[in-house]
């Protein structure tokens, strides 16, 4: 008998972290989850879309915080991770990761 | 005295709503405006006071803290000679279980204290100043300090960190789930959505029940 091919992943998948942070940009931005949804990788995000001010954004990584379970240092903030939505799905999957 | 909405035409108001705090107040006005008009509609009169130092009240923001807020929710709650009381958001930290409540969504508001912090520091970022989150939290709890608009007192800023969740146990809450829609605290924007607006009062209505 061989060895188990896989062990099954534990917490959300990159597709679950996918949704909830599209959900919580939706909540954030007032966008209606159909105009989110048309978010790609590249789509720009702080300085590119008007209604992401410093409050927007404090909100956005707060609910991240609460709905991802994960914890967001000062340091971690900084202008690349907002910078695009990809970018910050990478960090969302990265602190998930990291747990 | 503060100023209050009211829909209350003679006879003293059924209800007492006492709205979130900070940012989440402002957004939530609107909503709660139109929440209070619907209730009217089904035959339930409301008042929704500014808490000291919010909104237009003339009291210096910087001297409020939580506990002054608690004591002005149960003033209110004894002066209008309310039969239920709505806290909401944050608010819920406040109901000190004057009359019957009802807890809509409620939400520590240590967290939104945080949020409000983190943006500090964002606009601090854009403007060169560069204080860290943790460094405008720690000034704020040894001195007080603007904090996303905010003039928050030393004493409040130490209360807003501790704050837990919820004070009256006795109350029954109202979860976003059974209302839906988008949680209209978090955007900026705010805005209204009858469909919430409609779902709210007629819980609402149901439990305080018409006289």
């Amino acid at each position: 008998m061989g060895e188990t091919a896989t062990s099954q992943p534990t917490g959300p998948s990159r597709t679950a972290i996918d949704t909830a942070l599209r959900s919580i940009m939706s909540d954030v931005l007032a966008l209606d989850p159909e105009q989110v949804a048309e978010f790609d990788g590249d789509t720009g995000l702080f300085g590119h879309l008007p209604e992401l001010d410093s409050m927007a954004v404090a909100t956005l990584l707060t609910e991240m915080e609460d709905r991802l379970d994960i914890i967001i240092e000062d340091d971690d903030v900084d202008g690349e991770m907002l910078e695009t939505y990809g970018a910050l799905l990478a960090f969302a999957e990265a602190k998930v990761i990291e747990g | 005295m503060e100023m209050a909405v009211s829909t209350a035409r003679k006879d003293e108001p059924e209800l007492l709503i006492i709205p979130p705090l900070f940012e989440e107040a402002n957004r939530m006005r609107a909503q709660l405006v139109l929440m209070m008009r619907m209730l009217q509609d089904l035959g339930i009169s409301s008042v929704m006071p500014d808490l000291p130092g919010m909104n237009e009240s003339l009291r210096p923001q910087a001297s409020q803290t939580l506990s002054a807020w608690r004591a002005a929710a149960a003033s209110a709650a004894k002066h209008f000679g309310v039969r239920h009381a709505l806290y909401v958001r944050q608010a819920c930290v406040l109901d000190t279980g004057t009359a019957p409540a009802s807890h809509y969504a409620p939400s520590e508001p240590s967290k939104l204290f945080r949020a409000m912090v983190r943006a500090q520091s964002l606009a601090e970022k854009e403007a060169g100043k560069d204080r860290t989150a943790s460094q405008i939290l720690d000034a704020a709890s040894v001195q007080g300090d603007l904090v996303a608009g905010w003039d928050i007192g030393r004493t409040m800023a130490q209360e807003l960190c501790e704050s837990a969740e919820v004070t009256n146990e006795a109350a029954t809450p109202i979860t976003h789930e059974e209302i839906g829609g988008r949680p209209l605290w978090l955007s900026n924007e705010g805005g209204v959505d009858e469909r919430q607006a409609q779902a709210l009062a007629k819980v609402l209505a149901e439990r305080i029940g018409t006289r």
